[in-house]
């Protein structure tokens, strides 16, 4: 009886909103994450779609299915649509979804921005399809290489609505990957130290690592060619001082990080899977964790081998070379842990083993074939050509999509509480395998014989024919095989019979809940003492929701969850949580409405929607917080904790260090992109005269650090910390001021020269950091005054200080950067 | 966090010693340091070659300081990654030995 007033209540407090309202405001991860997932799976099926066609058109020489101007859209939108809105969304689905779940956690970190994720993936994404249904799709390849996409060779907004729809879409990975970082490492079940993790939150911890340092390259770079386009600032124009591969560092600086970003949750998935369904545990764990970390550092050191053929001096492709080969060995260790793990085990061949077998055909051929692209001679030969295609297919599809066949078919049980209906899934299997090997296996030879990639048409005279027409045929193959794969999970969903609680006999906590799971996954929150918690004690689900664990009981309309220690998973104090809510929504319509204003070149209207998101902001977070010191509270099993409202190391003040490490590799990036044109693009020096000025960095400076000191303020006493927040605000608006002055009266306008875009780049830069530094500090003051920040919780004011911290440092950095090279000019 | 960063250094150190050896490399090659001579081979090389030296002893010491806590497994695997940051800096430094700079 217990258990059931305890699910009844506690399904009161964690449940969406009801009707369309609910839609709306919803903010639970176990519905955010099945959207991520389906909404992923619609566009991997538009994507798909588009591969038909590219099939269609290459089947045989000289087609007039398609001409040049749509066959550009149409491989430019696969490529975009399979990378940004179907690979990353739907690893950030799986992790949204199964995070809370496999940690022992009742929702993520931060459940808004959960929510500002998925409306800004789906309005980014929906620009991009209807665009492409208007036929004014970005047509200059999925890594839009500038001159290309430049407004001389592609004046029309189709490279805009790549640039500012992929950015629009990269907010939402953004904010996924601060949130993945932050529940890792602080919202886990009690006493679940780093490792004693199931080893999938280890895969999600790299690569959420990944993406909070690989993804600001990519939206800088974005944004500079947007800037170019829109206003003429000539980064990427070698006339004028700019380099188009300043374009190609900065997009591959992502890039090749992406390949892992994509794979590794991946793998965490098959590292999840192979044990269970070999029945015993997995060999190597340490083996595997320490890989997983080489990979996640070594990827950042690959990304010019997509360069070997851009002239680049042979020493650094030797650099570059020799890490794209060190790469494959922690790669190989995972393969062995596998192999070992099914060795050592007694493996039941069901379906998702059907796609790990699939897997390790298809990824092993392309790691070999990638080891053979790593080294310089070979890639020379082969670059551009269709021998890539296929290796990049081998790798992304054995590496991601055959894994997350089998995750589907794991975790649908738990997700829909329901069993496979019929034997559908092996003949989609079947039909995906051969289709695809048929597709893309000798498609390497096409390559070899000459193939580019990206042409529209061939003549018969290239000998490519019969190639070509097998590689179609086997691509329609394979989407017979993906029709069947849907039809299956669909009758899954709809028809399957109840599952039993944990259908696999796994050993992970998600199989410790009720199936499909309630909104708050745990009646009461587990205590951990090994990796595999359900082997130790297979009752622990039953008594989870009897309510004998931390946390079970229901207080009010308060969504509490435990936060722990983030190396030994010591619990450490009660998160409360926020509850539905339309902010998130509204503020991703006003960032749409800044991105569209972009899109249709209504320049005035932008910084309307700029300020609306800076008011939005504010308003979101105004609602957090409390007036009143709650005390500690009685959590279960003796433990009395603190709530979130009294604690220093909150996870907002943690989420907010990780945005400030984000934003940092944006600004290291734009240096690096300043030293990069300066060192290596021609046409330099600009024209005119430059010297030394000390005036604006010496007034900049000593603000800067008056704004350093002030913000430490009420650091020791309270009572000082509104004079100091507010003093801090002023700081930095005037060094921000100054800035501006600074930019007047020493920089040429800045379509002059790649020097003064990049310069006038850095300002507008700094000045904006500044900006958003004074605004929290301001605030931050107002907090104090109305009794949300106190001695006893001061956390938001150490929020505010990373942000003034930040927007202090880097005008210093920018302005002395540009004072002295001025100098050196 | 502290434990964290320790666990990754090895590897942090790599990616410093990648960008330290990447960026030298360019500003020499700018510079004109592969036209000017020192111990008989060019400034370039001699750069590069000594600051691969010094990287690969901070490896070292780095290693050493991590093998002195192994108590837990969080530890072995900082060591483990230490000994990945210390190939990983002598395999792709390499290729200053055998490849001309500025070609």
């Amino acid at each position: 009886m217990k258990a059931l007033r305890l699910h009844r209540d506690l399904t009161r407090i964690w449940e969406s909103e009801p009707g369309w309202r609910g839609v709306f405001s919803s903010v639970s991860h176990t519905d955010l994450g099945k959207r991520f997932i389906v909404a992923a799976a619609v566009f991997f099926g538009i994507g798909g779609v588009l591969a038909m066609l590219i099939r269609a058109q290459l089947a045989t020489p000289g087609s007039a299915f398609a001409g040049p101007e749509v066959y550009g859209q149409i491989f430019t939108m696969h490529g975009s649509i399979m990378m940004f809105l179907f690979a990353i969304p739907m690893l950030e689905g799986l992790a949204i979804y199964l995070l809370p779940k496999i940690l022992g956690s009742r929702d993520l970190a931060y459940p808004r921005l959960t929510a500002l994720g998925w409306w800004c993936y789906l309005f980014g994404g929906t620009i991009m399809i209807l665009a492409l249904l208007g036929g004014v799709a970005p047509d200059a390849g999925w890594f839009l290489y500038p001159p290309l996409s430049g407004k001389e060779y592609t004046p029309g907004v189709n490279s805009d609505v790549w640039l500012l729809g992929i950015t629009f879409v990269e907010i939402s990975a953004m904010c996924a990957a601060i949130e993945i970082v932050v529940t890792i490492l602080k919202f886990r079940a009690a006493n679940m130290s780093l490792t004693k993790m199931p080893i999938m939150a280890w895969y999600l911890l790299a690569t959420a690592g990944m993406m909070v340092f690989g993804f600001p390259p990519l939206i800088l770079g974005s944004i500079l060619l947007e800037v170019e386009r829109a206003f003429g600032w000539p980064f990427f124009q070698p006339e004028l001082g700019g380099s188009p591969l300043l374009w190609q560092h900065l997009f591959w600086l992502f890039g090749h990080p992406e390949v892992y970003i994509i794979f590794l949750p991946a793998a965490g998935a098959l590292s999840t899977i192979i044990p269970v369904m070999s029945r015993t545990p997995l060999i190597g764990y340490g083996a595997i964790v320490t890989a997983v970390m080489a990979l996640a550092f070594l990827s950042f050191g690959l990304w010019v081998h997509h360069m070997f053929t851009t002239g680049i001096p042979h020493l650094a492709l030797g650099f570059f070379s020799a890490a794209s080969v060190l790469v494959a060995i922690p790669t190989a260790v995972q393969i062995f842990a596998w192999i070992g793990t099914i060795w050592a085990g007694r493996p039941k061949f069901t379906l998702p083993m059907y796609y790990i077998v699939g897997f390790f055909v298809v990824f092993v051929l392309g790691g070999l074939t990638g080891v053979m692209l790593a080294i310089v001679p070979f890639d020379q030969q082969a670059h551009d050509t269709a021998f890539v295609t296929a290796h990049l297919h081998y790798v992304l599809v054995g590496g991601f999509v055959f894994p997350m066949l089998a995750a589907a078919y794991y975790w649908m049980p738990h997700a829909t509480g329901r069993t496979r209906v019929m034997r559908l899934g092996i003949a989609a299997f079947w039909l995906i395998f051969i289709g695809f090997n048929l597709t893309f296996l000798h498609m390497h030879l096409t390559g070899l014989l000459g193939m580019p990639r990206r042409v529209y048409t061939y003549p018969v005279e290239a000998g490519w024919t019969w190639l070509n027409l097998i590689s179609s045929v086997g691509s329609f193959l394979q989407a017979f095989g993906f029709g069947l794969f849907a039809i299956d999970i669909a009758l899954q969903r709809r028809i399957g019979n109840r599952s039993e609680r944990d259908p696999w006999e796994a050993e992970t906590l998600e199989w410790a809940m009720p199936i499909p799971p309630p909104q708050y996954n745990f009646a009461s929150l587990p205590t951990i003492d090994s990796r595999e918690p359900l082997t130790r004690d297979r009752a622990l689900g039953a008594d989870l929701a009897g309510g004998r664990g931390l946390l079970g009981r229901a207080v009010g309309n308060r969504r509490e969850t435990l936060a722990v220690d983030m190396v030994t998973g010591t619990p450490e104090h009660v998160a409360i949580l926020p509850g539905p809510s339309l902010v998130p929504l509204v503020t991703a319509m006003v960032i749409g409405g800044f991105f569209l204003s972009m899109l249709l070149s209504l320049y005035w209207l932008a910084p309307v929607f700029i300020v609306g998101t800076a008011i939005m902001v504010w308003r979101w977070a105004a609602t957090t917080g409390t007036i009143r010191d709650p005390g500690p509270i009685e959590a279960g099993e003796g433990l009395v904790l603190p709530t979130s409202f009294a604690v220093g190391g909150s996870t907002a003040y943690w989420g907010s260090v990780l945005a400030a490490a984000a934003n940092g590799t944006l600004f290291a990036s734009l240096i690096f992109g300043y030293l990069f044109l300066r060192v290596v693009a021609p046409n330099w020096p600009p024209p005119g005269e430059y010297g030394l000025y000390l005036l604006e960095p010496g007034l900049i400076t000593i603000g800067a650090i008056l704004a350093l000191v002030f913000a430490r303020f009420g650091r020791h006493n309270f009572v000082r910390a509104k004079v100091g927040a507010v003093a801090t605000a002023l700081c930095l608006a005037l060094s921000a001021a100054v800035l501006l002055v600074s930019g007047l009266r020493h920089l040429p306008g800045p379509t002059e020269h790649a020097f003064a875009a990049v310069s006038w780049m850095l300002t507008g830069y700094a000045i904006f950091s500044a900006m958003v530094g004074a605004l929290i500090q301001l605030f931050a003051s107002r907090r104090v005054a109305s009794g949300h920040a106190s001695a006893e919780r001061p956390h938001g004011l150490r929020i505010a200080a990373v942000w003034s911290d930040y927007g202090a440092v880097v005008a210093i950095v920018v302005v002395w950067l540009l004072a002295l090279s001025s100098a050196a000019l | 966090m502290i434990a964290l960063g320790r666990m990754v250094s090895g590897l942090a150190l790599w990616a410093a010693a990648f960008v330290v050896l990447y960026s030298l490399h360019g500003l020499g090659c700018a510079l004109g340091w592969a036209q000017v001579e020192m111990f008989g081979i060019t400034r370039a090389k001699a750069i590069l070659l000594g600051s691969w030296i010094v990287l690969i002893a901070a490896q070292l010491v780095l290693l050493v300081w991590l093998l002195r806590r192994r108590e837990t497994q969080l530890d072995r695997i900082g060591i483990a990654i230490g000994w990945i940051g210390l190939a990983a800096t002598i395999v792709t430094g390499v290729p200053i030995l055998a490849i001309s700079s500025c070609v």
